[in-house]
């Protein structure tokens, strides 16, 4: 693409983007200009004036100030460096230097950088501590006022970015400072702890209070000491000059005992990656980076602040074997003994499919595949499978048989940029936080417009331009509905469907069903609403679909997958950027397990077991013959093991026993097994069914890669050694299968990757070096190692290239009958992953939700006379929860709430539910439940602290409002002051 | 039939093996580094015998307490100009350049050995004695040399216009 666009700057010639401003043209011409309150993510805020330059002779602000071709810009002139100098003079009003014993002095203070860079000398104004204390309330960080100098970052970051809309700076009082809602204790407001601010901050003013006194050889000094050696060092100090000097061999010595390590987020799907800074066994600290590819310098709580588990003393650390009652501790040679005779013993007697194999989606892709690899080539069999049967298979399935990969169709950045998304049966702000901010923010700011289909009001919902409320489990009907209406008034993309599209007139033949008046009827969704949100879809040039748990776990779920890659494929919303499908994957390898082929039906990258080819290719690079039919997945293992057919199970990191549906059945399945592995890094509740226990290490103590929701391959590396004697799974099911006489040699996670990626073609070109650092890869990956950020440009992944409509029924949700009269809904809370045996090991989370809650609406709290903490129990045909109430206007009438989030299995909502499942994938159906409540006490205590963000009240605005500060009375333009000081000396 | 079961029996911590295995790391370290520990140890042993060890034991032990008075005493104002004066010293010195410092002190050496010499012959001098050293070369660039100090000095202190 020609470029004739070109600035001058300090009489050389730079290139030119549209857009730009005079700071990033500079950047790539290594031109510093200082900058402290602009943010690469967030752009300028114009409240430093540090990076004030000359412009056609003029000095303007270059974070704000459009680059033109005609402009000529200096950098460097004596008029420059003494506005500069200005500049960073009144920052330091409002900050106090005293880097040798900062936290903060990592290399990486802005600050400090800046006013290394102007050789500032002297203090010209004197330094003046703010009358307000600083706010240590909240669990994780500390605003202190006495150093903040109200560049507006956090504010900007708070408001614009994560748009949580809970800090501003108060402009209008005498000393400005950050507030929080509207000036409450931290911990008292609406803040979700989701890190930005604190990440954003270019000092010490918000800090992440595990880097207080730890991260300094200096900083651990009692304040006794302290104080009175920061005075003595200001007044003898000769000047800044000096006292940089020395900070800056201070951070130097820090290097050899901060380790800072790339890693990718265990907690959602989006699949966040940060550098975690540690000093021995401690997390000092998360320091998400703008090179990250899927979230910049996003996090959320639990990516930012979850990880005390890892040091836990709860760890497994030593092997466990069943002895009566009883658990042993053992060795690894026993305990791998034990597992590889009873294994070898079980396939002679019962043969090779009387065991069933269930693998992580919470492990690497490796892990995998080598679990998968040891089911197939050394036990001979195909009954292997991995949680995503749980969650997401009706998904995938679903997009397999329309577009033919079952995977997100781009990335997050083409939802941020679409005109129009669409949001099913999902809870994305507290699901897949981080996700959720490209929306909100776009919404917020670009004009995105939003629609939301849920039980819930949830904060998504509660932003959407439309929310609908359909009748539990009736998505198919009003999407159909919306997609008939569509094709009805001409607006399907009769183009795209001509050339790209088959068996199109046959499905809009089987749409005939789907009127509008039924779809009133059936989803309880207005004709009004449906007609409003068809014409958003056309009136939109690219609409992204977005959806999870709320479509999948329905005995319907993958017929309303598909009924939603159908909408997408009548309006042509496939194959360009910023279109498409986007099935929300849960755990932070959902999509890889699956990828990497721990299901029963398809080796590594989608292909079928049954496909003889493809057979023959493992079977030559494995030296074995493989099973030819498929295997069974989770949900038919538990039967088989019912039905006396699997007699033993090898599970690694999944809690089944709380996470599965009917808990109660399938703790029953368990109890019959004749034997059980179970790995993990916790003694679970499925471990307690076990006769060996192996502890296993989290990612945080291997290395190995993830695959995020946008099929984007990540690496994340080793931080500590691994805890005790545990170890990483792929080092235990390698020692297992050799110990089965395997014979396999991977000395690291690579050496499986390339293993990998030379059978799987979609792999190809995958690898570790290319994965190296921030680098990522999305499949489907050439090998010349080109990947596909967006699917199906070319053409659809089928023989003929072309896309398919695929007729779709509704199926009724399930009923239990009439005495079981409130629906219950569950899903996941924003504070905690999956069942909690992680985040509940954070003292800060525990603090600020201590336990999950039933959400019960105002209307039915008011007719069976309950209150917030009221105790209730909750029966279903399955089984029976007690549980205390929150009331809520997220949820409506006889719509119950209750998060999945709780290691106790009184609480545990799986109590509840059936195994009635998907026809399709045999995903259980968690979302198809009615209960009966009895009330135990009317009221009781919250079970939602005080210091919960829900309780907060958010404030939003757009950005830092740097114009308050300009029409301040003592606020003078630093041209100004540098003139005057000119015109009188 | 496996009932879920939670009592799980450790191994009682061996604390005799765990002492064996640490030991025997150890012993390997000090093989290791024979020669550096040996040296160190005499200087151990030395800084013991001077009663040195004792000195900064009672130290570290107390830091906090000495640490506090230490950096109390240190935060005073004849302190401040003691550093500030050190550090003005140093400052003073790094503003001169070096050569001509080695003229000035290398002219000032050899006055001291002439002062010296004269002091040592008992010479005195008489006024005409004095009137003619002046028409000496020496002696009149050892004036000049000093009218220029004292230039330099005047014009370093007089008020700028």
């Amino acid at each position: 693409m020609g470029n004739d666009r070109f600035i001058r700057i300090n009489n050389q010639t730079y290139p030119l983007k549209e857009g730009q401003t005079i700071l990033e043209a500079a950047e790539p011409g290594d031109i510093y200009i200082p900058s402290i309150c602009y943010h690469p993510q967030l752009g300028g805020l114009q409240t430093c004036d540090t990076c004030l330059v000359d412009v056609n002779g003029e000095l303007r602000r270059a974070c704000a100030t459009e680059a033109q071709p005609d402009m000529r810009v200096e950098t460097l002139t004596d008029r420059v460096k003494e506005a500069q100098y200005e500049a960073m003079s009144r920052i330091l009003k409002n900050h106090e230097l005293y880097c040798t014993v900062c936290d903060n002095n990592n290399g990486n203070c802005e600050v400090h950088n800046t006013a290394a860079y102007l050789q500032l000398d002297h203090q010209k104004y004197d330094f003046q501590p703010k009358p307000d204390p600083p706010d240590n309330s909240h669990p994780f960080y500390r605003y202190e006022p006495d150093q903040c100098i109200l560049c507006g970052r956090c504010v900007e970051a708070c408001q614009d970015l994560q748009v949580n809309e809970t800090l501003t700076i108060d402009w209008n009082r005498e000393v400005p400072r950050v507030i929080w809602d509207d000036d409450v204790p931290i911990d008292q407001s609406s803040c979700v702890s989701c890190g930005h601010c604190v990440s954003v901050c270019p000092c010490n003013a918000l800090m992440e209070k595990s880097m207080l006194g730890e991260a300094g050889y200096l900083t651990g000094i009692p304040a006794n000491i302290l104080e009175p050696m920061i005075d003595l060092t200001k007044e003898v100090e000769p000047g800044y000059k000096e006292i940089f000097a020395i900070s800056e061999m201070e951070e130097s010595m820090r290097k050899s005992r901060i380790k800072r390590t790339k890693t990718v987020c265990t907690y959602c799907g989006v699949g966040c990656s940060f550098e975690i800074w540690s000093k021995g066994r401690e997390i000092l600290k998360v320091e998400p980076q703008v090179e990250a590819p899927v979230n910049g310098v996003s996090t959320c709580v639990k990516g930012k602040w979850g990880w005390d588990f890892v040091n836990s003393e709860e760890r497994l650390t030593k092997p466990l074997i069943r002895k009566g009652d009883r658990f042993v501790e053992a060795t690894w040679d026993e305990a791998l003994d034990l597992v590889a005779e009873n294994l070898k013993g079980m396939k002679r007697t019962h043969g090779p499919d009387a065991l069933g194999y269930i693998a992580s989606s919470k492990c690497s892709n490796e892990e995998n595949y080598v679990f998968q690899k040891f089911a197939r080539a050394v036990m001979g069999t195909n009954n292997v499978d991995n949680c995503s049967r749980y969650c997401q298979s009706p998904a995938t399935a679903g997009l397999m048989r329309t577009v033919g990969i079952g995977g997100d169709a781009g990335t997050i950045r083409d939802i941020a940029g679409a005109d129009l998304v669409i949001v099913v049966g999902a809870n994305p702000a507290e699901s897949h936080p981080v996700l959720a901010t490209r929306v909100k923010r776009a919404h917020k700011l670009h004009g995105q417009k939003l629609i939301v289909a849920d039980l819930r009001e949830n904060e998504l919902a509660q932003r959407a331009d439309l929310h609908l409320h359909p009748n539990p489990g009736t998505d198919l009907v009003w999407i159909s509905a919306v997609t008939k209406y569509i094709v009805d008034r001409g607006w399907a993309d009769q183009e795209f469907l001509n050339n790209r599209v088959n068996g199109v007139d046959e499905y809009i033949e089987s749409l005939e069903k789907f009127t509008l008046a039924d779809a009133e009827d059936v989803t309880g969704i207005s004709r009004e609403e449906l007609i409003r949100v068809a014409t958003l879809i056309h009136e939109a040039e690219n609409v992204c679909i977005l959806w999870a748990m709320g479509v999948t776990q329905h005995m319907g779920g993958t017929e309303t997958s598909t009924s939603i890659s159908n909408l997408l494929l009548v309006t042509g919303n496939y194959g360009r950027p910023n279109t498409g499908a986007y099935p929300l994957r849960g755990h932070n390898n959902v999509q890889g397990a699956s990828d990497f082929g721990t299901m029963p039906a398809w080796f590594p990258g989608y292909e079928p077991v049954q496909d003889d080819k493809v057979r023959a290719r493992y079977e030559k690079a494995w030296g074995v013959s493989l099973p030819k039919q498929p295997g069974l997945n989770n949900h038919q293992i538990v039967e088989a093991i019912h039905d006396g057919k699997i007699k033993g199970m090898y599970l690694f990191g999944e809690e089944m026993g709380l996470v599965d549906s009917n808990i109660n059945h399938v703790h029953a399945a368990f109890e019959k097994l004749d034997f059980f592995v179970v790995q993990d890094i916790f003694f679970s509740k499925t471990a307690q069914f076990a006769d060996v226990v192996l502890p296993a290490a989290p990612s945080l103590e291997k290395e190995g890669t993830f695959t995020n929701t946008e099929r984007r391959i990540q690496r994340f590396y080793r931080v500590f050694e691994p805890l005790g004697d545990s170890k990483p799974d792929w080092e235990i099911i390698q020692l297992i299968a050799n110990r089965l006489g395997a014979n396999w040699n991977y000395h690291h996670p690579s050496d499986i990757m390339d293993e990998a990626s030379g059978l799987a073609p979609v792999f190809a070109g995958v690898s570790y070096k290319r994965l190296e650092g921030w680098n990522s890869l999305l499949w489907p990956v050439n090998a010349d190692g080109q990947d596909t950020p967006v699917l199906y440009t070319d053409r659809f992944r089928f023989k003929d290239g072309r896309a398919r409509l695929v007729p779709v029924d509704w199926t009724p949700p399930y009923d239990p009958g009439e005495e079981y009269d409130l629906h219950l809904n569950n899903g996941r809370l924003l504070e905690h992953f999956h069942e909690g045996n992680m985040t509940y090991k954070s003292r800060g989370i525990t603090h600020k939700v201590p336990n999950p809650w039933l959400e019960v609406s105002h209307q039915l709290a008011e007719e069976r006379g309950i209150k917030d903490g009221a105790l209730v129990r909750l029966n279903s045909p399955y089984g029976t929860v007690k549980v205390r109430v929150l009331v809520t206007d997220h949820v409506k009438g006889n719509e119950l709430y209750l998060p999945m989030n709780s290691t106790e299995e009184e609480k545990a909502v799986n109590r509840l539910t059936s195994s009635y499942h998907d026809k399709v994938t045999h995903t259980p159906n968690f979302k198809e439940m009615h209960v009966k409540m009895e009330v135990l006490e009317p009221e009781g205590e919250s079970p939602l602290p005080r210091a919960n963000h829900r309780f907060g009240n958010r404030v939003p605005q757009l950005g830092v409002k740097v114009e308050e500060k300009w029409q301040r009375p003592d606020y003078e333009p630093v041209i100004e002051t540098i003139d005057e000081g000119e015109g009188g000396g | 039939m496996a009932k879920a079961i939670t009592h799980i029996e450790k191994h009682r911590h061996d604390a005799s093996q765990e002492r064996a295995q640490t030991l025997d790391q150890l012993l390997n370290v000090v093989t290791e580094h024979k020669e550096a520990l040996l040296a160190a140890l005499d200087i151990l042993s030395e800084l013991h015998r001077a009663g040195v060890l004792d000195i900064l034991r009672g130290l570290l032990e107390n830091r906090h307490e000495v640490g506090a008075i230490a950096i109390n005493q240190f935060n005073r104002p004849d302190t401040h100009r003691m550093i500030k004066n050190a550090i003005g010293g140093v400052e003073f010195l790094s503003r001169l350049d070096p050569e001509e410092i080695q003229t000035v002190l290398k002219a000032t050496g050899n006055g001291i050995r002439r002062a010296n010499q004269a002091v040592q012959e008992n010479e005195r001098t008489g006024f005409w004695d004095l009137v003619k050293t002046i028409r000496d070369p020496d002696v009149r660039s050892s004036f000049s040399m000093l009218t220029g100090f004292v230039q330099g000095m005047g014009e370093a202190v007089r008020p700028k216009p």
